[in-house]
């Protein structure tokens, strides 16, 4: 393993079995997290960015497997891991933030027992110390009055203190990688600003490794150190966020680029990428794009693009893209 | 906490009252002459008009049933129309036996009922999620007056295990174990079927929530997730049914007694209807009406303590 690698995801291949039948949802992924790093995976609803996350905390629902390829976190390889190992890596050394605040608390305990819990598993420390270092985590994350904070229940938070809340919970047991599966979603724009430079302060201060997953470029663009763009379960585009926004390469990213509204052009017109997005029951052959591509060619009905290096740290899967471009 | 409670109890006076109405309506329009029944079947006609100034029957209706509430507010029910005692004296000697039949009957339910739901959720789709759901469904449709007898003609007259009925002492003693064995199986087994179902459903909600994910995702052992994160939540819509249920064990019970020949209050009841003893009739059914409210209200303050989201405005 690489220096400074928290987390390498190695051709990795996972299915959903509907009705019997096993549909393959990701298709030879690969792509890693560094240390101090924060890694955006970014896609259309259903490309397999959340199931990427859900293989690498291994909670997949119990429809969904693992078929193929390696997980590698802090050098220890998950997919090889029986439930009791990863129970004790789970939280430790990854944690996972969710999309919904609103739900994502336990209703019926406290924010101190919840916070405590983590305290007390992942710092074996006992509770009065636990109290006093979730006080300590909560004013980390910005929390005004932590400790009365702490005896009151979920439903008597907002969304972006809970959300806060979640991210103290994580932070407590001071993992490598932090998985955050578009936290900012459910929020208003101002509390997301807010949470997204919380993030941002957070991974410098503990030294972790951010895999982010969204689906907002305008998220990406603020936080991002280097981009992952899934398209239908395969790995379509990845390169620093420079190159991703300067320079990108695949016309599906190409395609998202321009779909986003420019607010400053005095007549926008809204350019969506044509068709919609593939079921995942859906055998498309060759390249998974080319029913929504303006810019096919025959090879991409008929095989699989490889995925090859542009530049360095640059990668593309596209018939259309040659080394020599 | 306690203004929810006491709001609650003001709240409960006046649905008593309430009922009180209804019950005394229903039956002062119901067919048949209280004052006939009273003064005996081979009264003359003075006799029973004597009778029915004697009784205050011959008063315009709210004038009676004034009476009847203010009398009602001093802890007297009237007088039983055939054994010329006190409604209340008489219901007091029952209604140990039925409180003791009920309460058994829900312990039971809630013994049974809620684990093997909450197992059936664990162990979702399997064999054992299967066939306790073909239990509880079977339970739900079973009637109680003909499990009773089954249970008494396989337990009592076959096996010889527990006495075929009555009940004279509590049913945490042993002796009082015994005879509430067989009527409180027979009476909680459609609730227990009842808290399965529900006890089921509503976990596997619980275990495909958000926070259960959050639980998970933080390390948490699944013992510790399903014990600390998911049961209490888990248990809220059977607190619910709870307190509905207990209605129906009630009017179970009135069943059941006679089946089980148990001198509770359903056995009164029906004796009462059969006699037209009307007195007694209002009596019993406005203590069994005043159990299902307090109950009911019980059954809240449980649910402000499961749930803190509830005692709060």
């Amino acid at each position: 393993m690489e220096e400074g690698k928290v987390l390498e995801i190695k051709n990795l291949h996972a299915s959903f079995s509907i009705q019997k039948k096993d549909y393959e949802v990701l298709h030879d992924i690969s792509f890693d997290v560094k240390r101090n790093e924060t890694v955006c995976v970014v896609g259309e609803s259903g490309c397999g960015k959340s199931v990427t996350t859900l293989c690498v905390m291994q909670l997949l629902p119990n429809n969904g497997k693992i078929n193929s390829g390696s997980i590698i976190l802090d050098g220890e390889d998950l997919t090889k891991m029986d439930k009791k190992e990863i129970v004790k890596v789970r939280g430790k050394k990854m944690g996972m933030i969710f999309q919904e605040p609103m739900t994502a608390l336990n209703p019926l305990l406290t924010i101190g027992f919840q916070l405590r819990e983590s305290l007390m598993l992942h710092r074996g420390v006992d509770k009065k110390k636990a109290n006093e270092m979730a006080v300590e985590y909560l004013q980390k994350v910005g929390i005004a009055n932590p400790e009365s904070r702490l005896k009151q229940y979920p439903f008597q938070l907002s969304g972006g203190l809970r959300q806060r809340v979640l991210i103290a919970m994580v932070l407590s047991a001071q993992p490598s990688l932090l998985i955050a599966d578009e936290p900012t979603t459910a929020l208003d724009v101002t509390i997301q600003k807010q949470v997204l430079t919380l993030l941002n302060d957070l991974k410098k201060d503990m030294n972790a490794g951010i895999m982010f997953i969204t689906h907002d470029l305008g998220v990406v663009a603020e936080i991002a150190d280097r981009i992952v763009v899934l398209y239908a379960g395969r790995k379509v585009e990845e390169g620093t966020t420079e190159q991703i926004f300067r320079n990108p390469k695949h016309p599906y990213t190409i395609g998202l680029m321009n779909a986003v509204p420019n607010v400053d052009a005095d007549e926008y017109e809204f350019a969506p990428i044509q068709g919609t997005f593939p079921n995942i029951t859906e055998d498309i052959k060759g390249c998974r794009f080319n029913p929504r591509c303006t810019k096919c060619i025959g090879k991409c009905f008929e095989e699989a693009p490889e995925t090859i290096e542009v530049e360095p740290g640059h990668l593309v899967a596209c018939h259309l893209i040659t080394k020599e471009d | 906490m306690a203004k929810y409670i006491l709001k609650r109890l003001a709240l409960m006076v006046l649905l008593v009252i309430g009922m009180s109405f209804l019950v005394f309506a229903s039956l002062y329009f119901a067919q048949g002459d209280p004052a006939e029944i009273a003064a005996g079947p081979s009264a003359s006609v003075e006799e029973v008009e004597a009778m029915r100034h004697f009784l205050g029957l011959d008063q315009p209706f709210f004038v009676q049933y004034g009476n009847y509430l203010w009398n009602m507010l001093h802890g007297d029910l009237g007088t039983s129309l055939l054994s010329r005692q006190p409604i209340v004296n008489e219901l007091a000697v029952r209604i140990p036996n039925t409180i003791n039949l009920a309460v058994a009957a829900m312990l039971l339910a809630c013994i049974v009922g809620i684990p093997l739901g909450m197992i059936a959720a664990l162990k979702k789709d399997s064999i054992l999620d299967n066939a306790l759901t073909t239990i509880s469904l079977a339970g739900i449709s079973v009637p109680n007056f003909w499990f009773g007898t089954m249970l008494i003609l396989l337990f009592c007259v076959r096996l010889h295990i527990f006495p075929t009925g009555g009940m004279t002492s509590f049913f945490w003693t042993a002796k009082g174990f015994r005879e509430a064995v067989l009527p409180a199986t027979a009476l909680g087994l459609q609730v227990a079927a009842g808290f399965m179902r529900i006890g089921r459903s509503s976990m596997l909600d619980v275990l495909q929530s958000d926070y259960i994910r959050t639980a998970r995702s933080k390390g948490l052992k699944e013992r510790v997730v399903v014990v600390v994160h998911a049961l209490r939540n888990g248990l809220i819509p059977i607190v619910t049914q709870m307190g509905t249920s207990f209605g129906g064990l009630l009017g179970g019970a009135i069943v059941t007694e006679q089946v089980f020949a148990i001198n509770g209050i359903g056995t009164y009841l029906i004796n009462a209807i059969n006699q037209r003893n009307y007195t007694a009739v209002q009596g019993s059914v406005l203590l069994i009406a005043t159990m299902f409210i307090v109950v009911n209200l019980i059954v809240d303050i449980l649910y402000c303590v499961i749930d803190p989201r509830i005692s709060y405005d």
